[in-house]
């Protein structure tokens, strides 16, 4: 198989997106993708992501001032049939009229490839992706996972510059979405295209991307690996979009943070008015005699590994604090708490957007 | 089961129905296959009179097939772009056009050959030549093939296949071919029976646009019953019907099929966590 040991950089230079409408579902953006990363488009549902890997497909255009290049080339006007880009669409887009097989090789085909040339290569392809028993069936007799496959390899076939996914997953169910998940990050490491991946699921996210672009109203809330976006969100945000947060917020006198259930320290914080932000699992509970600070058990979730606990009497909003799966607690249980500094998550407003 | 009274009821005046309809039309191609008429059947069974008709019209015969086949070849190579264009249109006019499109089912037949003759029949080529029919024909049916083509095009997510077929690389003609038409392939058809049934029986405005040198089977039909002894009318009619129904026994049939498969779900077969299926 002929795919590339590197797909081609993407970068886009102020681009901006206003359909028709007038929506503008793009804010003017400017972004570096590097060859054979996988970069993962998160954010809400609306906030642009489609819209942003339709840009780079080709299917649909910047507004004026916009430029897109794919390493040095300027796609900007080209066309999808011209780009080279491979794609998944969120509903598959598979030939209804074609085999597996006449789908797998259909772009092949395009490229006006030797009939016996095509017939190997989609035997190759449909025996890694496990699809050869498959080949001769038509695409309303496979089942979701298998036609994910098949589109799949059907975009991934002829070596695209630039792979482009677009939810795929997002039809599966749980188990299978982690088996396919697993599947495809193993197969993006190997075959090194760059890879643009659409997901509104951060644990997919996390799990795929090289790095992950957080949106928000079509504007760019931060770039940055898994690690960063996670440990060290650079706004409320993003803080709340990657997993639960609990945010503390309340007036700060001589480094400590008064709330109803009693003092936080926050060596960081000058006097004013100041916010803290923990995750669940980042905070420790505790007997309530002796403790500085705790409240009083609202409601509490076995989730198996883990028991999810909500607080009250600790915050403004309820707490919510992750514990171990084996203890047990019951409402109205009074605890104490407590947050290790290391463990806070400090928003890093300074850190600008790194493109 | 036991049937009731009203079981028994209904189909003898289904089956009443039935004959009322279908003795007259087998009555008449038994008229053409029998001697003398008048005589009934034990003057005994001949292919005299069909004989005598191809002898007499079989120009009609020829005639009707090749206008039937250009119809059907106008309708194809204008009527599935059309459609195709109409489908793909998000603008309000092609909207407006699509119900337009439908009008000239509404007009009379022969309001549309008045027209026709008022505006070309003063060019005497065309007016004598059997293009002038194969004008009508296709003013007539042309709609009937769009429309089936759009209902099917309106069903299918055609933007998304074709953006799927563009990221493989295929040019617009490649989509067209590879993709949308085969995807509109029953609607092609249906619409194509439809054209040739129609153009086959069509009367009214192929009897105004006419001359002696372009007559057709249905307006030589008209003729004979005017002029010729019964056998020979019946035997003419039996040809016309031999035809005509496998026409509209195969619109019915592709009909009853693209409704069947509209019905039966075509959504994803349960994913299935079988050992050698997923991974
Ligand atoms: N063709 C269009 N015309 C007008 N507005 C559009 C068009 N396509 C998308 N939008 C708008 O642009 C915004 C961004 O849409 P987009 O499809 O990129 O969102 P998304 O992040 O992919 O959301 P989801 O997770 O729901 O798929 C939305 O407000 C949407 O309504
Ligand atoms: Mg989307």
């Amino acid at each position: 198989m002929n795919i590339n040991e590197h797909g081609a950089s993407i970068r886009f230079e102020n681009c901006q997106k206003t359909f028709a409408d007038g929506t503008l579902a793009l804010h003017s953006l400017d972004l570096s993708v590097h060859a054979g990363e996988t970069l993962v488009l998160l954010g809400p549902s609306g906030c642009g992501k489609t819209t942003m890997l339709r840009l780079i497909a080709g299917l649909e255009f910047p507004d004026k001032g916009g430029r897109i290049l794919f390493k040095d080339e300027d796609v900007t006007r080209q066309p999808i049939e011209k780009r080279n880009v491979g794609m998944v669409f969120q509903s598959y887009a598979l030939f209804p009229n074609m085999t597996v097989a006449e789908n797998v090789g259909y772009g092949l085909k395009v490229q006006k490839l030797k009939a016996d040339v095509i017939k190997h290569q989609v035997a190759e392809m449909l025996d890694m992706m496990e699809l050869g028993a498959l080949a001769p069936r038509k695409i309303d007799q496979l089942s979701g996972g298998q036609r994910q496959r098949v589109a799949l390899a059907r975009a991934i076939i002829t070596s695209p510059r630039v792979l482009l996914l677009d939810e795929p997953l997002s039809a599966l169910d749980a188990i299978l979405r982690d088996r396919l998940r697993a599947y495809i990050n193993t197969l993006l490491r190997q075959l090194g295209i760059t890879t643009i991946y659409v997901t509104h699921d951060q644990e997919e996210a996390m799990a795929l991307g090289d790095r992950i672009v957080v949106m928000d109203h079509g504007r760019v809330s931060q770039i940055g690996t898994p690690r960063e976006i996670y440990f060290s969100p650079q706004n409320d945000f993003v803080a709340d979009f990657i997993g639960q947060i609990n945010t503390f917020e309340g007036p700060v006198s001589n480094r400590r943070m008064t709330l109803p259930g009693g003092i936080l320290h926050c060596a960081h914080l000058g006097d004013g008015h100041g916010k803290l932000y923990y995750r669940p699992k980042d905070i420790e509970i505790t007997a309530r005699a002796g403790s500085e600070f705790g409240g009083v058990v609202h409601q509490t979730q076995f989730i198996g590994d883990r028991n999810r606990i909500w607080l009250k009497g600790v915050n403004h909003d309820l707490v919510i604090v992750d514990s171990d799966g084996r203890s047990d607690f019951f409402i109205g249980q009074e605890v104490g708490l407590r947050l290790r500094p290391e463990q806070m998550i400090r928003l890093d407003r300074q850190g600008g957007a790194a493109a | 089961m036991k049937r009731t009274l009203s079981y028994y009821l209904q189909l003898s005046f289904t089956l009443l129905i039935c004959a009322f309809m279908l003795v007259p039309v087998l009555m008449s191609m038994t008229a053409g296959l029998t001697n003398n008429y008048f005589q009934g059947l034990s003057s005994g069974l001949t292919l005299r009179w069909v004989e005598e008709v191809m002898a007499l019209y079989s120009d009609t015969l020829w005639l009707t097939l090749k206008l039937a086949l250009a119809t059907l070849l106008v309708n194809l190579i204008a009527g599935v772009p059309a459609a195709y264009f109409l489908a793909c249109s998000t603008s309000r006019w092609a909207r407006v056009f699509e119900e337009l499109i439908l009008l000239p089912v509404a007009i009379p037949g022969l309001a549309i050959a008045l027209a026709l003759i008022i505006v070309y029949g003063g060019v005497q080529d065309l007016r004598t030549s059997w293009l002038f029919i194969l004008i009508g024909h296709v003013l007539y049916t042309l709609p009937f093939m769009v429309r089936a083509v759009l209902a099917v095009l309106h069903s299918i997510d055609l933007k998304l296949l074709e953006e799927g077929a563009a990221s493989l690389g295929a040019g617009f003609l490649r989509r067209f071919f590879d993709v949308i038409i085969p995807n509109c392939k029953g609607g092609i058809i249906s619409g194509a029976l439809m054209t040739l049934t129609l153009s086959v029986a069509e009367f009214n405005l192929t009897w105004m646009l006419h001359t002696p040198m372009t007559k057709t089977l249905p307006v030589g039909l008209a003729d004979s019953y005017a002029s010729m002894r019964l056998e020979i009318s019946s035997a003419y009619t039996l040809i016309f019907l031999v035809l005509l129904l496998p026409l509209m026994i195969g619109t019915q049939w592709v009909g009853a099929n693209t409704q069947k498969k509209q019905l039966s779900p075509s959504k994803p077969r349960h994913a299935s966590l079988g050992k050698n299926d997923e991974h």
